[in-house]
């Protein structure tokens, strides 16, 4: 008797506890057949070859057939349109051509259109969701066919230079682009990059409604305009940046002996470590500040990045020349790793002696042109104290994608505010 | 009697003779040749009664151009003085009275203690030690973590065997050209070029830090190249052979060798770099102060690196 009653409780519980689970995967499933229609696999098709050259995903917003998509889905298109096209491929696997309509690069967006889709387009949420709630991604990852995955929304990501969503779900390569919904249904971002296990991104979707309220007043951007409107865009965006961090109090903190500039804005992220090996024979405290975000604007060209780095280094071991074979192993500036000779010109750098505070530096500030985009800069300044004999700090800083005179005032700025404590 | 020299290569070939003498490939001529490009019998050379001390020069075959101190001579027979060069075909004949001047005996360019059979041996030895003792040195100054003396020991020794193997070599080409080998001087001198191109190297970088200038850095290290390599072979030819001006050999041999090198490194050089390039060199000791300028003066500069990036896109 007592074992029946056991069992039965049993039996009860386990029901009770496949409840939510099967209510989930019941809402997937649904919302999945109600939209699989409206999801679709964006292709860009190199013409010489007529094999697929990436691909992304895209979906319908709008009545009269616009499609959206991230712009790096569809940048080797907008860069090369003679040598590529721009293909959408439905749920039945029926394909036509695309063409673009507008693009915003700063947040990743672009809005295609088509011929003819007889389907109703999704409905886009411009609010943000309650941290915590479930949400879908769909997409075509990797090419292996249209998925739909479940993850929780939290929030907008803090310390970003542009505002995105953070989705705790696994996007793959190819479901960029692809809508991000909620439980009803309605688009609340747009799946963009992928930041580690569990820890994808989301365009917001106010974005999305901003670029298609662009479009419908100023009408298609015509081919011949592209390069124009990108650089309009990242010089905007620079500008604005730089001239919200020059126009804040910058305060100073304390480093080794000596006071440097603190951190500047929300959107930079500070980190500091001690470098000490039992074999090394001097001393390294290190400290940076950076931004998580960058522009892409090609496959292997990205802009956009301030950061800022401290170094000091103090030896009680090391003679003065091999301290300052160290001192000069660190007066370099690493490799941007960006960009090839059709995106940007060679370096070219200026040295000086400096005073800063009484205290004597070498100076070494490097820049090189965007081709396409000209005035817009890549640049790094670092100095290395050069005045003492047991202890130096190197300091640098690197701009991707600045004005001239950005470049100038962000420069005059940091080296003002550097002091030493005698 | 009258007497006649006759260099040919580095042969001379005295005669005392009234009759004509004679120069060809036939083996009844006075000095027989065996260059395919002159004739059987191609030259003979006599005295010449109207002007004494000179000789009268009949060419026989006239196939090939005979050339009278580099200039072609046009008739069939021609004077020729005490000095005088003949080229014939690709044979090279000077004729000589005894009474010819010869240039002032040549002294030895370097102190006779390196010819004392008992010091060199010493001295070279001790040169090369002390040439590695400094490069370990160097290196080790040049290192800012624990030092690794074994390695930097074994990292050395490499420059020891390759100046060794060059006075082998040399020593082998005197010995072909001299019939002596002079092996411990040609080491005592490669171990002095490479003890100087330690310390020009050393001097370089400091070169460099008070001077930061992008074409001085390109510059410097090439000229050093040249300069040492054109002393090491100066040094090696005047040892190994009797050539005359041989430091300007040496150099000029040294500025084609290291000139294909820099070509290369020209071709070489890509296009296209994400590295910006600039003089690194930290020296103690401290900054030169008269070249200190203000932070503003700095940041002010960027104008002409905006200059210089605004002419290289128009380029």
């Amino acid at each position: 008797m007592l074992k029946q009653a056991f069992l039965y409780l049993a039996s009860i519980f386990i029901f009770i506890s496949q409840i939510p689970l099967a209510s989930a995967q019941d809402q997937s499933t649904q919302l999945f057949e109600q939209l699989k229609n409206r999801v679709f696999q964006v292709k860009v098709i190199d013409i010489a070859s007529g094999n697929k050259s990436s691909i992304g995903s895209g979906f319908l917003v709008a009545n009269d057939h616009l499609i959206a998509t991230n712009y790096h889905v569809v940048s080797s298109y907008l860069l090369n349109p003679e040598k590529y096209k721009l293909v959408l491929l439905d749920n039945q696997q029926q394909s036509q051509e695309l063409a673009i309509v507008d693009f915003d690069i700063i947040h990743d967006l672009a809005l295609l259109k088509t011929k003819a889709l007889p389907y109703k387009p999704l409905v886009i949420e411009t609010s943000q969701p309650a941290k915590g709630n479930r949400i879908y991604s769909m997409g075509n990852p990797h090419d292996l066919g249209m998925t739909i995955i479940e993850g929780t929304y939290n929030g907008l990501v803090e310390g970003s230079r542009y505002q995105k969503y953070l989705f705790s779900g696994s996007l793959n390569p190819g479901m960029s682009g692809g809508p991000a919904f909620n439980s009803r249904g309605e688009i609340i971002g747009i799946n963009v990059s992928k930041g580690g296990e569990q820890i994808s991104f989301l365009v917001p979707a106010f974005h999305l409604a901003d670029l298609i309220k662009r479009y419908r007043q100023n009408g298609e951007i015509a081919q011949a305009d592209y390069n124009s409107h990108i650089y309009a865009a990242l010089y905007a965006d620079q500008d604005a940046y730089y001239q919200h961090i020059l126009n804040l109090d910058w305060s100073t903190t304390s480093f080794m002996n000596y006071d440097l500039p603190d951190k500047i804005d929300s959107s930079l992220k500070c980190w500091g470590h001690i470098k000490s090996k039992d074999k090394d024979l001097y001393k390294n405290v290190h400290r940076h500040c950076r931004t998580e975000d960058r522009v892409y604007l090609d496959n292997n060209f990205y802009t956009g990045g301030f950061s800022y780095d401290y170094s000091h280094f103090s030896t009680e071991q090391l003679n003065t020349i091999r301290f300052y074979n160290l001192l000069q192993s660190r007066h370099n500036i690493s490799g941007f790793y960006n960009g090839n000779k059709e995106d940007a010109s060679n370096f070219v750098c200026t040295s000086n002696y400096i005073t800063l505070n009484d205290s004597e530096w070498k100076a070494t500030t490097c820049a090189r042109e965007y081709l396409n985009y000209k005035g817009l800069y890549d640049a790094s300044l670092i100095a290395t104290r050069v005045d003492q004999y047991k202890e130096s700090l190197h300091l640098s800083i690197r701009m991707i994608g600045i004005s001239q005179h950005n470049l100038l005032n962000i420069s005059d700025r940091f080296l003002e505010l550097v002091s030493w404590k005698k | 009697m009258e007497k006649i020299i006759i260099k040919n290569g580095n042969n001379f070939h005295q005669f005392v003779t009234d009759k004509a003498l004679s120069i060809g490939r036939g083996f009844d001529n006075d000095i027989i040749s065996n260059d395919p490009h002159i004739g059987n019998k191609q030259l003979s050379i006599s005295s010449n009664p109207e002007k004494p001390g000179s000789w009268l020069i009949t060419v026989n075959d006239q196939t090939n151009p005979v050339l009278i101190n580099k200039r072609p001579v046009s008739s069939p027979s021609f004077v020729a003085y005490s000095g005088d060069d003949i080229v014939v075909g690709r044979s090279h004949f000077t004729l000589y009275s005894p009474d010819h001047a010869v240039a002032p005996t040549r002294a030895f360019t370097f102190t006779n203690w390196l010819h004392s059979h008992k010091l060199k041996p010493l001295l070279s030895i001790g040169l090369v030690a002390l040439v590695f003792a400094l490069s370990v040195v160097f290196d080790a100054l040049a290192s800012f973590t624990e030092i690794n003396w074994k390695a930097l020991i074994s990292n050395n020794i490499f420059a020891i065997i390759l100046i060794t193997v060059w006075a082998a070599c040399w020593s082998l080409v005197g010995k072909l050209q001299r019939q002596h080998h002079h092996f411990f001087s040609h080491l005592f001198f490669a171990a002095g070029v490479l003890g100087l191109s330690l310390l020009w190297e050393s001097l370089n970088e400091y070169v460099i830090y008070f001077s930061p200038s992008y074409f001085i850095n390109e510059f410097l290290p090439w000229l050093m190249a040249i300069v040492c390599l054109g002393l090491a072979i100066a040094f090696s030819l005047n040892l190994s052979s009797n050539t005359s001006r041989f430091l300007m050999k040496g150099m000029l041999t040294s500025f084609a060798i290291i000139g294909v090198f820099f070509i290369i490194a020209v071709f070489d050089k890509q296009e296209f770099s994400n590295n910006p390039e600039f003089v690194v060199t930290l020296k103690p000791p401290f900054a030169p102060k008269s070249s200190t300028v203000a932070a503003k003066e700095h940041v002010s500069s960027y104008q002409q690196l905006f200059e210089k990036l605004e002419s290289l896109a128009t380029q």
